[in-house]
């Protein structure tokens, strides 16, 4: 993919340690990157880690950046790495993973409401929880490929040169996910 | 049913493809076996609309706004991450030293066959009248070496060291030492270590060159 002499420019500096041109360089794509930690972690504090220690790793290792994607779709990998890393130490998915006894669940989770936009929570409070309550039940590669997808809105090629497999994977992938989500959700429902 | 080229997909396969339908990411054939399958199936056609229905509940679910604290928090991490590196790094840099510095030591020891005169304590601070046992005697010589070839350490070595580590992650290999061919240009040398089977250990020496923030294995 190519990037722009002015990105090449600022990695340059950013890899002498002019933190300045790092913050241009990541200046586009942060706002997304936050929104996918948030979407994979589901509380600020969790997101705001990740995020800050993505943008550390790929501080010290922008000399290993080799050009082959965009420089977006770099950060975004490694976001999505840092946020299955810290689940994989935090383990917290094990707490959510159990299926709804009747009760709802989500208001027994420890998002607090103020975690929630203002929308989410006056206009779309009960269907936005209950399908965030959902995609917390779903196995965690499949609730990935629907956020980079269907919250994020990343095609299929930007999904396979994020996640590094080709389009084929990611269409098997999403119509997993998708089955899957569907089946809590109607169970959900119930 | 219509049926193309003789095939008929039942509703079990029809459901397979569904949930490509929601991006319009079938093939055309596809897609107009699914069109057709629906125009007779309710069963499945409301559970096209539920696929619809929940995508576009995650659709609405809007881009989560970055807190305003994050650019400074960030910068402060970014500037801490660039301490004097001769602080930041002496465990790592004295480490080094003192494995290079034994090898060498362990050489001259070897070709040595006369113990080197014990130099002036003088030189290290020591009482002059201080006894030394032969095991001290032999420390002199070690702390004079690790005193005098005190590494110079600047911050893009520690990169290029930084980025083996993450290279290596997860093997064991040994930084033999390093040079500086220019003020960009610099030279490291490692061994890596390899189990082979249940017990043989390989060992390989391999150079790298690091300018211009990137480090290249060279032959």
């Amino acid at each position: 993919m190519a990037i722009s002499a002015y990105e090449q420019g600022l990695i340059k500096q950013a890899v002498l340690g002019d933190e300045a041109s790092f913050e241009a360089l990541i200046f586009s794509c942060k706002g997304k990157a936050y929104s996918i930690a948030f979407r994979y972690l589901g509380n600020k504090e969790d997101a705001l880690d990740a995020l800050q220690e993505s943008f550390i790793k790929i501080y010290r290792h922008l000399g290993k950046f080799n050009f082959e994607s965009s420089f977006d779709t770099w950060v975004y990998r490694i976001v999505v790495n840092t946020c299955n890393d810290m689940l994989k130490k935090s383990k917290k998915r094990l707490e959510t993973f159990e299926f709804s006894n009747g009760k709802d669940q989500f208001t027994q989770k420890e998002i607090p409401d103020s975690d929630l936009l203002p929308e989410e929570r006056l206009i779309h409070k009960e269907e936005s929880a209950h399908i965030l309550n959902c995609l917390e039940k779903i196995p965690i590669e499949q609730k990935e490929i629907l956020i980079l997808r269907d919250i994020q809105g990343f095609s299929y090629e930007e999904i396979g040169a994020i996640l590094k497999c080709n389009t084929g994977t990611v269409k098997s992938r999403i119509s997993r996910a998708r089955q899957r989500l569907r089946e809590v959700y109607v169970m959900e429902q119930k | 049913m219509v049926q193309l080229e003789g095939k008929k997909m039942n509703c079990s396969e029809i459901r397979e493809l569904m949930p490509l339908m929601v991006d319009d990411m079938l093939e055309q054939e596809q897609k107009e076996m699914v069109e057709n399958h629906l125009l007779t199936c309710d069963a499945c056609k409301q559970e096209l609309e539920s696929h619809l229905l929940i995508a576009g509940l995650l659709k609405e679910l809007a881009d989560v706004p970055l807190p305003e604290e994050f650019d400074a928090n960030l910068r402060k991490k970014l500037q801490s991450l660039k301490p004097p590196a001769k602080k930041r790094n002496w465990i790592r840099y004295s480490t080094l030293a003192a494995i290079f510095l034994v090898g060498i030591f362990s050489i001259a020891l070897y070709n040595d066959t006369n113990t080197a005169p014990v130099p002036p304590t003088e030189e290290f601070g020591m009482a002059a009248t201080t006894m030394m046992t032969a095991d001290q005697e032999a420390e002199n010589p070690t702390q004079r070496m690790l005193k005098m070839a005190e590494p110079e350490v600047d911050e893009e070595l520690n990169q290029y060291l930084e980025l083996l580590e993450e290279m290596y992650k997860g093997k064991t290999y040994q930084v033999i030492g390093w040079t500086k061919e220019s003020p960009q240009i610099y030279r490291i040398n490692i061994e890596v270590e390899t189990i082979m089977g249940t017990e043989a250990i390989s060992k390989e020496a391999i150079t790298y060159k690091g300018q211009d923030g990137v480090l290249c294995r060279t032959e």
